[in-house]
């Protein structure tokens, strides 16, 4: 290669150069600082269901909070972590972004959530814990806080289907973990209240037994399944195909849209919130441009990931971005108006809730009882 | 001397200054849009906070609505009657609040409209209460008891032990069928569902911020989280938005936001109510298709400048390369250098230049070559030519030396031959017999002529080499005198000599332009036997050219050639009064050496004329 042609070659060099920082600088400077946010979220095994439209619902409202300009001028961003549904692989993923804390951390599911818990307390990390019912998540904690119902929670909306089915006899089929079991102990609390006869069974969630879970049904003039909403759709089909004749009541898992175009769940009793009243208008438009850009239904699990970022953000926005401004907010208590509805935090609470109400899946909708 | 700007820095420059302009141009159209949008965008907020109002007002008049109905239900008017015998408070009739203005809300729509309930007596005791759990002692508070006298009345409640929401509460006096006030109807609508029911019935965009606000600036209600009553008096939005009419923006939290703020003293029928509705968005969501096409447009013009950027330089590559080829194959012509190799260049306007450069280069360097060839075979001819005329005029100077030395050297032993031969002759021609004394005489004629011959050569020898004398010479008086020099000649012949026009006046040699005149005049003359012998002297100005013209015998055609040699004669040796034959030759010797030129034309037995011309420097 002549000089000449090395010269040639090296003021295009130059130039090429030249054009990559300037692209480099002027799309640089179109992103700036971003605010983060962790999300431990069970993208794979038994909460899948659940943590898939968590994180869509998530996405939303990253999506319309960018829109508007981010936070304080600077952009949000949700580090979504797969916790497979398994508490110690969660825990492990916690511990390793302990070194590089968010303003505040989201969890999924009573047993994640009940794992993670102390480690936030202990490091003073801010955890949100989302479809969390299990009551000792935020018991006597500082730094954790719940946005669900807790098991006492939803056992209201299961007091009032009791109250107006009134069986004699009624089994509890919930998964053993600590969301099923922490409100099988509410059930029982509750079932006292009544003259019913009440059997429990404990499913495992890899291999359920049916054999036992005929047994279990057995003679049995009502069953409540406590799960989520991959448990549902099984114990739901062998119930149908063991004819089962009695009532058939479930948890908020069962009022998914997709468990609602089940043939199998029609008639089934269910506790639901009120984001799937058709009278409910509040989340309308929330719930057309989930279902535009994500082609298909909104549910409960999408609006809890959604309002938990979208009410972050808003402390964030008003207080600022720093764990400890959120925290103080959290402290002090406010007022929430979501797509559940308007949700306060007390003082010195830890739980966030929305009201749980009793229906009746008729014609794959939910019908309100009075 | 102006420095050097390049074609490619013109074109560059030209290029950017485009570019600088066509950006400009969009900046300040993007700038223009954005202003019309916020504007635009601010007008809209304005409606929105109107309808929004419209919509609070037309939501608490339903449930004012709602209520007075209810107020007047005789079954009602019937458990009032009984009340004051219930004690704590007529659970009945609780239960009927709570089904039909808590539980029914709560269940048919999925958010309680209603925080709270309650019948209570004209004195302030609580009757009823919906929901149940919590019985607000109303006696000591002041905000139902207007509607006591005014049937109606709607106050914002500040107080937790009244209501856990912040709301307002709704007053209505129930009457017997008399007219006589029986006790009152105090429901609490939560702010909460004031603005959400009105924001969800005008169906707000997301993205819109939603605050309300007492007059003070305590927080009532905010689509973000918020403390009830906080105080945010101090907050720039607020503390702004008293001496504004229309939308506002304000800078905070890193951004600009649009806010609308909108009074409840805009209601009609709600003076009681005292608080401030602001409704803002940010600007970077008004303004984000604006931004995404800018951003989308300054890519597209990154592009274009790249493209742009690219394209000149192609485009001066594609002019300057071949001119700098061109430039450089013009030094290399210049200083004769080989011509380095062209590019053959692009099939356009600048290709076909180069091309034709390169032929005509390739032309003018093989005709240069021949040029130089024939250069130095000139050069070598012309140095042939110097050294044979250095060798020619060398030869001619021992030429004419030697004619003249032989010429001068061989005349006084010819004289001596001549003269001793008369000198036999006369001393002893009586001795000698007729063929001696011939002979003798032939000796005698031989060497007179020879020796006319040799003077001959040594004239002209002599013309030939002496220096001429140049000056100032009156052609008139030169002929003259050479007619009286043939006087004799002429007379004796009856010659006329005609002299037309007369002569000029050169400069010449006057002597040897007088041999000149004497040998054409005398051969005019001699060479002549017409009885009326004619000679004419003349000349024409404008070509300097002289003639001596006779009517004589002329010479043939065969002659003519040869009649300016040496010792050449036409006729025998006696005829026409003899002659050695070197008269022409010295004439045009005499010619020559004043750079003329001498021809004749002549016409056998006709006559001759003799044409000469005479150049010395300054001649006429």
């Amino acid at each position: 290669m002549s000089y000449h042609q090395f010269k040639g070659k090296k003021r295009w060099l130059v130039a090429v150069t030249a054009m990559f920082w300037i692209c480099f600088l002027f799309f640089s400077c179109k992103n700036p600082s971003m605010v983060y946010i962790d999300a431990y979220l069970p993208l794979t095994g038994a909460g899948k269901d659940i943590g898939v439209e968590i994180q869509d619902g998530i996405s939303l409202a990253v999506e319309q909070i960018n829109n508007e300009g981010g936070i304080r001028n600077r952009f949000l961003a949700v580090n979504v972590y797969d916790t497979r549904t398994d508490a110690d692989y969660a825990v492990g993923l916690f511990e390793k972004q302990l070194n590089h804390p968010p303003v505040i951390s989201l969890s999924c599911l009573s047993a994640v959530s009940k794992a993670i818990a102390p480690i936030a307390e202990t490091r003073h990390r801010m955890l949100l814990s989302l479809v969390t019912s299990a009551p000792e998540v935020t018991l006597n904690r500082k730094w954790v806080y719940r946005y669900w119902p807790t098991a006492e929670n939803e056992a209201q909306a299961f007091d009032l289907l009791l109250n107006r089915i009134r069986p004699e006899t009624l089994t509890l089929l919930y998964v053993n973990d600590e969301y099923g079991r922490s409100v099988s102990r509410t059930i029982h609390t509750i079932s006292q209240k009544y003259p019913v006869e009440l059997k429990e069974f404990a499913y495992d969630t890899e291999n359920p037994s049916f054999p036992d879970l005929q047994a279990a049904v057995q003679g049995a003039q009502a069953v409540l399944i406590i799960g989520f909403p991959s448990h549902f759709k099984t114990l739901i089909k062998e119930l149908r195909r063991i004819s089962y004749p009695g009532f058939i009541l479930a948890n908020s898992a069962a009022t998914s849209p997709d468990i609602r175009q089940m043939q199998e769940t029609e008639g089934v009793y269910v506790i639901s919130s009120a984001i799937f009243n058709d009278y409910y208008k509040y989340a309308d438009e929330v719930k057309k441009k989930f279902e535009t850009e994500f082609m298909r239904p909104f549910n409960q699990y999408a609006a809890n990931g959604y309002d938990a970022v979208m009410m972050v953000a808003g402390i964030m926005q008003e207080k600022g971005i720093d764990p400890d401004q959120v925290k103080e907010m959290f402290e002090g208590g406010f007022i929430y108006s979501g797509v559940h509805g308007t949700v306060k935090i007390r003082p010195e609470s830890q739980d966030i809730m929305f009201p749980h109400y009793a229906g009746k899946i008729e014609n794959k909708k939910i019908v309100f009882l009075k | 001397m102006k420095k050097k700007i390049s074609i490619r820095t013109k074109l560059l420059f030209s290029g950017l200054t485009i570019f600088i302009a066509y950006i400009s141009l969009c900046y300040f159209s993007f700038q223009t849009a954005s202003h019309k949008m916020v504007e635009s965008f601010g007008r809209n907020l304005e409606n929105l906070s109107d309808a929004m109002l419209g919509q609070i007002q037309e939501s608490i008049a339903a449930q004012v609505k709602l209520l007075s109905f209810f107020s007047m239900d005789e079954t009602l008017h019937a458990q009032m009657t009984l009340s004051d015998s219930l004690s704590p408070y007529d659970q009945k009739l609780s239960e009927t609040l709570e089904e039909k203005f808590i539980h029914h809300f709560e269940t048919q729509f999925g958010l309680k409209h209603f925080s709270r309930v309650m019948i209570i007596s004209a004195e302030g005791k609580t009757i009823a209460t919906a929901p149940a759990g919590k019985n607000p002692d109303l006696q000591n508070k002041s905000f139902w008891k207007q509607a006591l006298e005014k049937e109606f009345s709607l106050t914002q409640v500040n107080e937790p032990e009244v209501s856990d929401d912040v709301s307002i509460s709704i007053s209505i006096r129930i009457n017997d069928t008399s007219g006589k006030p029986l006790g009152l109807i105090v429901a609490f609508l939560p702010f909460e569902w004031i603005i959400r029911e009105a924001e969800t019935t005008i169906r707000r965009q997301i993205g819109l911020h939603i605050l309300l606000t007492d007059a003070a600036g305590h927080l009532l209600y905010s689509t973000r989280p918020f403390r009830p009553y906080e105080n945010i008096s101090e907050k720039p939005f607020f503390t702004q938005s008293r001496d504004r009419e229309g939308f506002y923006q304000i800078h905070e939290t890193n951004s600009n936001r649009i806010y609308v703020r909108s009074s409840s003293s805009q209601l009609k029928g709600f003076d009681s109510l005292n608080w401030l509705l602001f409704v803002s968005a940010s600007e970077n969501s008004v303004m984000k298709p604006l931004a995404l096409l800018k951003f989308q447009f300054m890519t597209a013009y990154l592009l274009i400048g790249f493209l742009l950027l690219a394209t000149l330089l192609y485009i001066s590559r594609s002019i300057t390369r071949p001119i700098l080829g061109l430039h450089q194959a013009v030094e290399d012509l210049k200083s004769d250098r080989p011509m380095a190799p062209m590019e053959p260049g692009a099939n356009d306007e600048v290709g076909e230049l180069v091309r034709a450069f390169h032929d005509m280069a390739g032309e003018i360097k093989a005709s240069h070559e021949a040029l130089n060839l024939e250069n130095e075979q000139r050069k070598k001819a012309e140095q042939q030519i110097l050294k044979t005329n250095r060798e020619l005029a060398q030869s001619n100077r021992e030429l004419d030396d030697f004619s003249y030395i032989v010429s001068h050297d061989l005349r006084e032993p010819l004289r001596g031959i001549s003269n001793f031969s008369s000198f036999l002759m006369e001393d002893y021609g009586n001795i000698l017999q007729e063929d001696g004394k011939q002979k003798l005489e032939t000796l005698i004629r031989l060497s007179n002529r020879m020796e006319a011959q040799i003077e001959s050569i040594l004239y002209y020898s002599r013309v030939g080499r002496m220096e001429l004398s140049i000056g100032e010479t009156d052609l008139n008086a030169v002929v003259a005198d050479v007619i009286a020099h043939l006087h004799h000649l002429i007379a004796g012949s009856h010659a006329h000599i005609d002299i037309p026009k007369p002569l000029p006046v050169i400069r010449c040699d006057r002597v040897r332009v007088f041999d000149l005149f004497l040998n054409l005049i005398s051969n005019a003359v001699k060479y002549n036997d017409n009885p009326e012998k004619q000679v004419e002297i003349g000349w024409k100005e404008e070509e300097s050219e002289f003639h001596v013209k006779d009517n004589g015998i002329g010479i043939e055609e065969k002659h003519l050639k040869t009649v300016f040699k040496i010792f050449k004669r036409l006729h025998a040796k006696d005829k026409y009064g003899g002659g050695v034959g070197a008269g022409l030759t010295i004439v045009q010797k005499i010619v020559e050496r004043h750079n003329g030129r001498i021809w004749v034309e002549s016409s056998f037995g006709r006559g001759s004329t003799f044409f000469f011309t005479l150049q010395s420097k300054g001649s006429l």
